[in-house]
C-alpha cells in the first residue's frame, strides 16, 4: 500500500514549503532517512526525507510548486505500484495524515477513451545520478516481442557516470522499443513500451496518448522523446554480435566487391547490422595487411596512402558531456586558491613496503586517503560543504579517489575513512576503481564525500592543481614521491619527497584554515605512527 | 497545358475513342441519362446516343457478360462499374469468362474490353463501399490493371485500355475524380505497364499507385525539409508490372517504402517486395517498409477511417525507419 510523504513542519512559523528539487525521481528506490528532495520554507532551505522504505511511486508536488504542511508531495509504494488517483496538489492540508492513497490500479485497466484494447505502459528512462539528464541505451537485453517480468532488467544504459541496467516495473511483453541502442533519451522519457500482447502504443513521436488513469506517477515527458528525424545522427556503432555477422545485402556486396572483412566493421543498425555506411566509413579507414604493418617499418615504408586524413568528429559520451559542463561550471562558479606544501615520505613508504612482508597490499595513496581522512577528523571545519545561503557540516568523513576511466574520471568515495584500517581502505579503493573502470558503480558510491585525492604521481608527475568537485570544498592533487637533496639538521640528505597541493573553496575555507589542515596532513604522512592515535 | 478535372480527363478520353472507333460503347448503372455517377460520362449520351451510351439495370453480372459477349464478337466495350464494391457480382463473368476466353478458345476469340470505375476509400462510406480491389483482379492471368493517380494518366491509359486487345481492368479513386492535373492538349496515350518517377530522389524509392501517389509527394515535401531526398515512383500499371523501373529506382536509393491504399496481406505491395527481394537483393540496405491500409474493415465512423488510411506520418515513419534514422 503506498504511504505519502507529507510536506513537514521545519519551523514553527512554516504554513507552506515550495520544493525546490526533487532529490529522487519516480521509480528510485528510496530509504527511509533518505533525502527525497529540498524545500525552500521561509526560512531557510530544507532537506525533506522519506520516513519508508521503497520506491518513490509517484510526485505529487513537482518542482517549483509549493504544497501546505501536512499536505502529501509524493508517495512512497512497492516496486511498480501505481497511485491510481491522488488528491490535487492544491487541495488543502489536511490537519492529520492526509487521505490514504486509492488502491494500485488493475494491472490492465481499460482505456478511458479511444478503445483498442489496453495501453501499453512506457518504460521511462530513469534518473539513475543526480547530474543524469539523459542517458544513451547501450543495448537493449529484450527485444520487441519478448516477455518481460516486473524487475526484469530490459536494456543497459549509459549515464554520465556509470552503466546500469533498467527494469521494467510492470509484467507483459516488450511491444515497442522507441529508442534504438545508440541512441539517447532524456530522463523521463518513454524509451519503451511494456503491456499486454496487442495493448495500444501511444503514438511515437508525438505526446505520448494521457493513460488511462490520470496517474501522477508518470511527470508528462516535456521534452521531445524520441531522436526526431530532424537530427540525423547516426547512432554510435554497436558492439558486433556474436556469431553470425548482420549486415545488409548491400553492406555485404560493397564488402565483398572492395575486399573488406565484415567481421572487422561494427554495425550500426538494429542489432548491430551492418549497412553502407558502415562499410564506407570502414573503407574510408584503410587498413594495411597484418604482413604489410609488419614489414614496413623495415624498410622504412609510410603506409598511408593517399592524402592526409581529415579530422574525424567524434560523438561525446554521456560522461565527457556531462565532465565538460560541470567542469565549465565548477572553475568559475567556485573560487579556488591554492596552498601547496612538500611531504617528506620516507616513513610513510616504510610503511608500504613492510606491510608487504605481511602480505598486506597498500599503496602510497592508501596511505595518503587515511592521512587525508584524520587530518580532516582534527580539522572539522574542513569538512564541509558550502551550499549557497547556508554550509552542511558533516560528521562523517569519506574520502573520494579520482579515478580515470577511458573517457572521463569519477570519484568513487570511501566512507569513514578516519575510522577504517589501512589494509580495508586498499582493498575498497581497489574494489572500488575496479568497478569504476568497468562503469558499474552504483550511484551512492560516488555521490557525497568530504573530500577527494587526485593523484598522478604514478605518471611521474611532480606536481598539479586540482579542480574542486562539488558539493566537497576541497580537493588534494598529490604528484609523485621522488628522491630529492633536502637539508637536514644542516646536512644535505636525500630524502624521497612529495608534493601536495590543496584546491580550496574560499567561500567557505581560507587561507589559514586550509594551512592548518595541510599541516596536519603533513605531520601525519611525515610520521604515520601518529596514524593509530 | 489545360488544367482539368480527373474526371473531365476521363470523359475527354472516352468522347475521343468513342468518336475514332464506332465500335467503342460505353454502359453501365446511370451512365446515360444521368451522366454518371460520378459524372463521367457527362454529355456522352447526347452526343453519341443511346446505342452507344447504354443505361443498365442494376444488374453487375448481367451486364458484365453482356460486354464480355459484345468483345468476342467484334466490339470494344467500356463497362462502367457504379464502384467496384459492386463488381464482386460480376466476378464470374470477368474472371471466368473475359480473362480466360483467349486462352481457352486457343487464341481464336478476342476480349477487347474495359471494365472500370470508382474505389477506395471515399469518405464515410463505411465498410462495403471502401474497399480497395485491385490486387483480386491483379491476381488473375488475363486480366490488365490499370490504376492511374493523375489526370493526364487517367486519360492517357483509359485510351491505351479501350484499344487494348485484352481486358483491362481500370480502378478510379473515387477521391480522385474532382482533383485537378495537368492534361496534355490534343491527342496522347500513355502505354499500360510503364511506372512514372513523379519525382525525382536518391535516398529512397516511395512506390505507389492511385491516391497514394497524392499522399507519397506530400510525404516526400514534408522528409526533403529534413533533408531526406525521396524518389517517387508511381506505377500507374499493377499488371503488368514496371519491374525495369522499380528495380532502377531501388538501386540508386537501396532503400523502399511501398504505399498502397488495399490491405497488406496479399496486397499489391507485397508482390513488389517479393520483385525487389528476388532482383534487387544485393542493393538493399535496409528491409522494404510497407504503408497499408490497417487489417480493418473501413468504419463509417470518420475518425475510425482516417486511423485506418495511410498518411503522410505514417509514411514519414516508415521511410525513417529505411533510413536507420529515429
Amino acid at each position: 500500500m503506498a504511504k505519502p510523504i507529507q510536506m513537514p513542519a521545519l519551523s514553527p512559523t512554516m504554513k507552506e514549503g515550495k520544493i525546490t528539487r526533487w532529490r529522487k525521481q519516480v521509480g528510485d528506490r528510496v530509504s527511509s532517512g533518505e533525502a527525497v528532495a529540498e524545500v525552500e520554507t521561509d526560512k531557510s532551505n530544507l532537506e525533506i526525507e522519506s520516513y519508508e522504505d521503497g520506491y518513490l511511486i509517484a510526485i505529487q508536488t513537482p518542482e517549483g510548486a509549493s504544497a501546505e504542511v501536512g499536505a502529501p508531495i509524493a508517495w512512497i509504494g512497492e516496486k511498480g505500484e501505481k497511485v491510481t488517483t491522488a488528491p490535487p496538489a492544491e487541495k488543502p492540508a489536511p490537519a492529520k495524515p492526509a487521505a490514504p492513497p486509492a488502491p494500485p490500479a488493475p494491472p490492465q485497466a481499460p482505456p478511458a477513451s479511444g478503445g483498442g484494447g489496453p495501453e501499453a505502459t512506457a518504460v521511462l528512462m530513469p534518473a539513475l545520478s543526480p547530474t543524469m539528464v539523459e542517458g544513451k541505451i547501450t543495448a537493449w537485453l529484450k527485444q520487441e516481442g519478448d516477455k518481460v517480468s516486473s524487475g526484469e532488467a530490459i536494456a543497459e544504459v549509459e549515464t554520465d557516470k556509470s552503466n546500469l541496467q533498467i527494469e521494467a516495473y510492470d509484467e507483459g511483453v516488450l511491444l515497442k522499443i522507441v529508442v534504438p541502442a545508440g541512441s539517447t533519451a532524456k530522463v523521463g522519457a518513454p524509451i519503451g513500451y511494456v503491456g499486454p500482447k496487442g495493448a495500444r502504443i501511444p503514438a511515437v513521436g508525438g505526446a505520448p496518448a494521457p493513460s488511462a488513469a490520470p496517474a501522477p506517477a508518470q511527470p508528462a515527458p516535456k521534452e521531445a522523446v524520441v531522436p526526431e528525424p530532424a537530427a540525423p545522427v547516426p547512432p554510435a556503432p554497436q558492439p558486433k554480435p556474436e556469431g553470425r555477422i548482420f549486415a545488409s545485402p548491400l553492406a555485404r556486396r560493397i564488402a565483398k566487391e572492395r575486399g573488406l572483412d565484415l567481421g572487422a566493421i561494427a554495425g550500426s543498425g538494429p542489432s548491430g547490422r551492418i549497412i553502407r555506411r558502415d562499410v564506407e566509413a570502414a573503407l574510408k579507414a584503410p587498413v594495411a595487411a597484418p604482413a604489410a604493418k609488419a614489414l614496413a617499418p623495415a624498410f622504412g615504408v609510410p603506409l598511408r596512402a593517399g592524402p592526409r586524413p581529415e579530422p574525424r568528429r567524434v560523438e561525446l559520451s554521456t560522461m565527457r558531456r556531462v565532465i565538460a559542463q560541470r567542469m565549465a561550471e565548477v572553475k568559475p562558479g567556485v573560487p579556488h586558491f591554492y596552498l601547496t606544501v612538500e611531504i617528506e615520505m620516507d616513513e610513510a613508504l616504510k610503511i608500504r613496503d613492510e606491510a608487504k612482508q605481511v602480505e598486506s597490499k597498500i599503496s602510497v595513496n592508501d596511505i595518503i586517503v587515511k592521512a587525508m581522512a584524520i587530518a580532516l577528523r582534527r580539522v572539522p571545519q574542513m569538512n564541509v560543504w558550502f551550499q549557497g545561503d547556508h554550509v552542511l557540516q558533516h560528521d562523517t568523513v569519506d574520502v573520494g579517489i579520482a579515478v580515470a576511466l577511458e573517457d572521463g574520471l569519477i570519484t568513487p568515495i570511501i566512507r569513514d575513512a578516519d575510522q577504517k584500517g589501512l589494509a580495508q581502505i586498499s582493498a575498497e579503493s581497489r574494489e572500488l576503481a575496479e568497478r569504476a573502470r568497468s562503469r558499474h558503480l552504483r550511484p551512492e558510491e560516488y555521490q557525497g564525500g568530504s573530500i577527494t585525492i587526485s593523484n598522478l604521481g604514478m605518471y611521474g608527475i611532480d606536481e598539479f592543481g586540482a579542480i574542486i568537485n562539488p558539493p566537497q570544498a576541497a580537493i588534494l592533487a598529490v604528484g609523485q614521491a621522488a628522491e630529492k637533496v633536502v637539508v637536514r639538521n644542516g646536512q644535505m640528505v636525500i630524502r624521497r619527497m612529495m608534493t601536495a597541493t590543496l584546491s580550496v573553496d574560499h567561500r567557505v575555507i581560507d587561507g589559514a584554515l586550509g594551512a592548518q589542515y595541510l599541516k596536519e596532513l603533513k605531520a601525519l604522512l611525515e610520521h604515520p605512527l601518529r596514524l593509530l592515535f | 497545358m489545360p488544367e482539368l478535372m480527373y474526371r473531365e480527363a476521363l470523359n475527354q478520353a472516352l468522347a475521343e475513342e468513342m468518336e475514332r472507333d464506332h465500335r467503342v460503347f460505353l454502359m453501365g448503372e446511370e451512365v446515360g441519362r444521368y451522366n454518371g455517377a460520378f459524372k463521367v460520362s457527362q454529355g456522352l449520351l447526347d452526343r453519341f446516343g443511346s446505342a452507344r451510351v447504354v443505361d443498365a439495370p442494376i444488374s453487375e453480372l448481367g451486364f458484365a457478360g453482356l460486354g464480355t459477349g459484345a468483345a468476342m464478337v467484334g466490339l470494344r466495350p467500356v463497362i462502367e462499374m457504379m464502384t467496384w464494391n459492386f463488381a464482386i457480382l460480376a466476378m464470374d463473368q470477368i474472371v471466368n469468362n473475359a480473362a480466360k476466353l483467349r486462352h481457352m478458345s486457343g487464341g481464336q476469340l478476342r476480349c477487347p474490353i474495359v471494365f472500370r470505375g470508382p474505389t477506395g476509400i471515399g469518405g464515410r462510406l463505411s465498410s462495403q463501399h471502401s474497399q480497395s480491389l485491385e490486387a483480386q483482379y491483379a491476381h488473375f492471368p488475363g486480366l490488365k490493371v490499370i490504376f492511374p493517380g493523375t489526370p493526364k494518366d487517367a486519360k492517357g491509359l483509359l485510351k491505351s485500355a479501350i484499344r487494348d486487345e485484352n481486358p483491362v481492368i481500370m480502378f478510379e479513386h473515387e477521391k480522385l475524380y474532382s482533383v485537378k492535373g495537368e492534361v496534355p492538349e490534343g491527342e496522347y496515350t500513355i502505354p499500360i505497364g510503364e511506372a512514372d518517377v513523379k519525382r525525382e530522389g536518391k535516398d529512397v524509392t516511395l512506390i505507389t499507385y492511385g491516391r497514394q501517389v497524392h499522399f507519397s509527394l506530400a510525404a516526400a515535401e514534408e522528409l526533403a525539409k529534413n533533408g531526406i531526398d525521396a524518389e517517387v515512383v508511381d506505377l500507374r500499371t499493377i499488371r503488368p508490372l514496371d519491374e525495369e523501373r522499380i528495380l532502377e529506382s531501388v538501386k540508386k536509393t537501396n532503400r523502399a517504402v511501398i504505399v498502397e491504399e488495399d490491405w497488406a496481406f496479399c496486397g499489391v505491395g507485397a508482390t513488389v517486395v517479393d520483385l525487389i527481394q528476388s532482383k534487387a537483393f544485393d542493393y538493399l540496405d535496409a528491409p522494404v517498409e510497407r504503408v497499408t491500409q490497417l487489417p480493418v474493415s473501413i468504419s463509417y465512423a470518420a475518425n475510425l477511417e482516417a486511423a485506418a488510411e495511410p498518411s503522410v506520418p505514417r509514411i514519414a515513419e516508415a521511410v525513417n525507419k529505411v533510413l536507420y534514422r529515429g
